[in-house]
């Protein structure tokens, strides 16, 4: 196993469950390099982060020139509280789907912080990015989550 | 503090900042403006208690078990690179 042998390199640099992390995402990219020529994990970050996507589709705030430019035009809904509707099935499945139609560098980037649990700085050490790549990686994939609940929870009423 | 001062922030710029300001990334001023922001807006109150429902939403996903269809492409990818 890459991790056992890379054991005896871990100088206590960082916790153990971070590089850990590390190794597996490592590999992971190493892989998904050699089977599509994929670009390293930093290269991704700064693509991802370069391109200007905004979390609320821009149609939802008052045009420039209004006297409230930039606000809401219709307030957002309230989601249900998370014994209502988080555990359900369908939303499961809905979250699920929509991770793994985020591009990879999002997806890591969510599933350490939100799934897995580590903060901020264990994620950006483990992957190889900054701090503001990370939380800018960590808006982009909560901004299409929260969008993909809104449109199903709109459409559904759940 | 007048309105124009409540209102320096538009909610367009507001749901911009939510991961920084839930993730403590920033500077006190800003924070202190976005929560000032966030007191008289409800739909920004609305939007910010999507995400936070959003990233408790995603959190359960972590104690969701394998269905069977991902823990046998799992097994497969780990054979494959087993193989080499």
């Amino acid at each position: 196993m890459t991790a056992l042998e890379a054991l005896e390199r871990f100088e206590g640099r960082s916790s153990l469950k971070t590089w850990l992390y590390g190794i597996l995402i490592r590999v992971a990219h190493a892989q998904a390099r050699s089977d599509q020529r994929e670009l390293p994990v930093s290269a991704l970050a700064e693509t991802e982060v370069g391109e200007d996507v905004a979390a609320v589709d821009p149609e939802r705030f008052q045009r420039e020139g209004h006297r409230w430019e930039g606000h809401w035009i219709d307030a957002p809904v309230a989601f249900p509280s998370p014994e209502q509707s988080a555990l359900r099935s369908e939303l499961r499945s809905l979250l699920e789907a929509t991770i793994a139609s985020l591009p990879v560098i999002q997806q890591q980037v969510v599933v350490l912080c939100d799934i897995e649990g580590l903060t901020g700085e264990e994620a950006s050490s483990a992957l190889g990015i900054s701090g503001v790549h990370q939380r800018v990686l960590l808006h982009r994939a909560r901004s299409r989550l929260r969008a993909a609940l809104e449109s199903e929870i709109g459409r559904s009423g759940a | 503090m007048s309105v124009r001062d409540v209102f320096s922030l538009t909610c367009k710029e507001v749901v911009e900042r939510v991961t920084e300001y839930l993730e403590g990334g920033l500077a006190p001023d800003d924070r202190a403006r976005l929560e000032q922001h966030l007191f008289v807006c409800p739909p920004c109150t609305l939007h910010f208690g999507q995400v936070r429902a959003t990233i408790a939403a995603v959190g359960e996903l972590r104690s969701a078990p394998l269905d069977e269809g991902s823990a046998a492409a799992a097994l497969a990818q780990f054979r494959k690179w087993k193989r080499g």
